[in-house]
């Protein structure tokens, strides 16, 4: 660098003049100016996949929310929208087939009508060894799900021709049949059937009953899917903890979120923007003139009369002051500002109708937007300010956490719910960083109350 | 606030928590930089925070040869000089073409000032220069450039940087002299 020209008289140079006064100046900068800053550094680390600021548990927990959702999404998209879920019947099948013993039957399962999902199934062989009787379709438990399993389809049979015909009455005398029960299920006695599936399929369970061929259909259902979004409030308790001491503050939110549900699964999402309240810590050291002590002035004596070898002295008091130092603790209630967005995993437990019960976990994000400090109350009479310390916990811009929640939902029109959601937090990184305690371990207790309303569902919960 | 080797680390590791500390330890001075070279304390601040974006994103590359707020000055500046030019591309071509190269005097005039003004309003009037001028001076002045870096720096001619600088000094010392005059007639 070259040196600037050097300039010289009998003041004050114009170079010097400002090179002295204001080259080494300094300014505070606004505090928005960190804040804006440590949202772009956010998003450059964001945009890069530079996670160093988020501590492992959250990302950890993140990725493996990532997994069990892609792992979810493929299960529910890639193993076909021939579900197996199933749902119980009560029109079971009482099937009349020809006395055609020992020979062999072709079976097709027609759909029923209007069933559009329903697929004929293939052809099939199978070896009958004893002589037909009329049956009535049982109900039983998929080995899978444990669902209960029954079929309200028609069953045709189809006898080969050049098999001989039976001479016995039919419902239908041709080459198929069809026929149709609506017996009760629980008459039924499951000894009379085999207990195994001849033919494993997805779509069929076939048995043998009495030597006749039953074959059930699963009935295809559409997997209840649909979309929900909710507005809520949630009063919440919060647990600050550090270095063996707590304290409690009590939060508020308002929340909004969307859900997608598939079967009993769904994910949720969402924004809440809440007041949250911690405590404010100031030490004030200030001096005063305080009265230390006393002296007596002495400003008059006398003989006392009844002995007058003593002397009474007449005193008057006077108080010492000397300036001494005070401190002083001030506690105060600060207010912070979030926005957070939540990520949370859902599994229904129990469902009716009209009442469902389920259960959420997942991590969420909160972003600090704004802080209201309380100043300290500085009230010294006689006396005059040394010294403020504010020692009251710095808060993070950022903060995750976990959340769990109960998620209790009453649905009282096709479309309108009410969400009763009980949720408890636990803080993977603090949210607060105190010069004196270090971080601070924070658990929130709360309760989302709102309403729900869905749209875009395909079929009805039962 | 002594910046240590660790600090500079974890600012290299992108913790936040010491990027914070190396912003609240240097931000006062570089905004006193910035301050210099715009019209306004916003559009400071805005280059201050863009600059230290640059730093946070280049820290590895300070080798702790010299001082690190030398190496964080440098980054600033070159940064401000950047917004100046992109923003004042037109204006300032339009202003150097106006300069003839017989204008360039004689650039060893004594100016003499008295000694009792205060920074306030010095700064004042740096930011009340013409853009070119105030970079051009800016960077002569406070940051000990020579005419040759000043060009390179800022794409223009050697001459016109020295013509740039006597115009600066010519402007502050009138706007001082009325200033003086005003304060006088007082």
């Amino acid at each position: 660098m070259s040196q600037p020209s050097n300039n010289s008289g009998s003041g004050k140079n114009l170079d010097d003049l400002f090179r002295e006064s204001i080259g080494k100046q300094e300014f505070t900068p606004s505090p928005g100016v960190w804040k804006s800053l440590n949202l772009k550094l956010l998003i450059r680390e964001l945009k890069h996949f530079n996670f160093i600021n988020v501590s492992k548990l959250a990302f950890l927990s993140t990725a493996g929310s990532l997994i069990v959702v892609a792992t979810l999404s493929y299960w529910a998209f890639f193993s076909g929208n021939t579900s197996t879920s199933m749902v119980s019947h009560s029109v079971p099948e009482k099937v009349m087939v020809p006395p055609s013993a020992k020979q062999n039957i072709s079976e097709k399962v027609l759909p029923e009508p209007g069933d559009a999902s329903s697929k004929p199934l293939a052809r099939q062989e199978i070896r009958e060894v004893k002589p037909i009787q009329t049956a009535i379709a049982p109900a039983r438990r998929d080995q899978a799900g444990g669902t209960l399993i029954a079929s309200n389809a028609r069953i045709e049979k189809s006898l080969p021709v050049s098999e001989p015909v039976s001479s016995q009455p039919l419902q239908n005398t041709g080459e198929t049949e069809t026929a149709e029960t609506n017996a009760d299920i629980s008459s039924l006695d499951p000894l009379v059937f085999s207990t195994f599936d001849i033919s494993p399929s997805l779509d069929t369970i076939s048995f043998i009953r009495s030597g006749e061929v039953f074959k059930y259909v699963r009935e295809k259902i559409p997997v209840p899917s649909f979309f929900s979004a909710n507005i809520g409030v949630a009063p919440e308790m919060a647990l600050y903890h550090s270095n063996g001491t707590g304290t409690t503050e009590f939060n508020y939110w308002a929340n909004a979120g969307i859900a997608y549900h598939y079967s009993r699964f769904s994910i949720r999402t969402g924004l809440g923007l809440g007041y949250t309240y911690d405590e404010g810590s100031y030490r004030i050291q200030y001096r005063s003139n305080d009265s230390v002590s006393f002296y007596k002035e002495v400003i008059g004596y006398y003989p006392d009369p009844s002995d007058p070898s003593r002397i009474i002295y007449v005193t008057r008091n006077h108080a010492i002051y000397d300036s001494v130092t005070h401190i002083a603790d001030d506690r105060t209630r600060n207010r912070y500002t979030y926005l957070q967005i939540p990520l949370l995993l859902g599994y229904t437990v129990f469902e009716t109708p009209r009442f469902c019960l389920g259960i959420e976990a997942g991590p969420a994000i909160s972003f600090l937007i704004n802080e209201k400090k309380a100043q300290a109350d500085i009230n010294i009479p006689n006396g005059r300010l040394i010294k403020l310390d504010d020692n009251s916990a710095s808060r993070l811009p950022t903060n995750w956490q976990l959340w769990v929640r109960l998620s209790i939902e009453y649905q009282f029109t096709k479309h309108w719910g009410l969400l009763i959601d009980p949720y408890y937090k636990y803080f993977l990184t603090s949210p607060a960083q105190s010069p004196e305690t270090g971080n601070r371990t924070t658990q929130a207790f709360g309760i989302d109350v709102g309403i729900q309303y869905q749209f875009g569902r395909k079929s009805i919960k039962k | 606030m002594v910046i240590d080797e660790k600090i500079v680390k974890d600012c290299i590791a992108g913790k936040r928590q010491a990027q914070k500390l190396l912003f609240d330890t240097f931000a006062p001075l570089m905004l006193g930089v910035c301050i210099r070279y715009c019209r306004d304390r916003d559009e400071a601040e805005d280059i201050l925070q863009e600059a230290f974006i640059k730093v946070f994103q280049n820290i590895h590359s300070f080798r702790g040869e010299g001082s690190l707020a030398g190496w964080i000055k440098r980054v600033v500046v070159n940064h401000a000089i950047n917004y100046i030019n992109k923003r004042n591309k037109i204006a300032r071509h339009e202003k150097i073409d106006e300069i003839r190269e017989t204008e360039i005097i004689d650039m060893n005039e004594v100016i003499e000032f008295p000694e009792e003004y205060n920074p306030a309003l010095l700064l004042k009037l740096i930011q009340e220069l013409p853009s070119g001028y105030r970079t051009v001076f800016n960077l002569h002045i406070f940051e000990d450039y020579g005419h040759k870096e000043i060009a390179e720096a800022l794409g223009i001619s050697e001459n016109t940087s020295k013509t740039q600088l006597f115009k600066a000094r010519r402007w502050l010392k009138n706007k001082i002299e009325e200033n003086r005059l005003k304060k006088n007639l007082k």
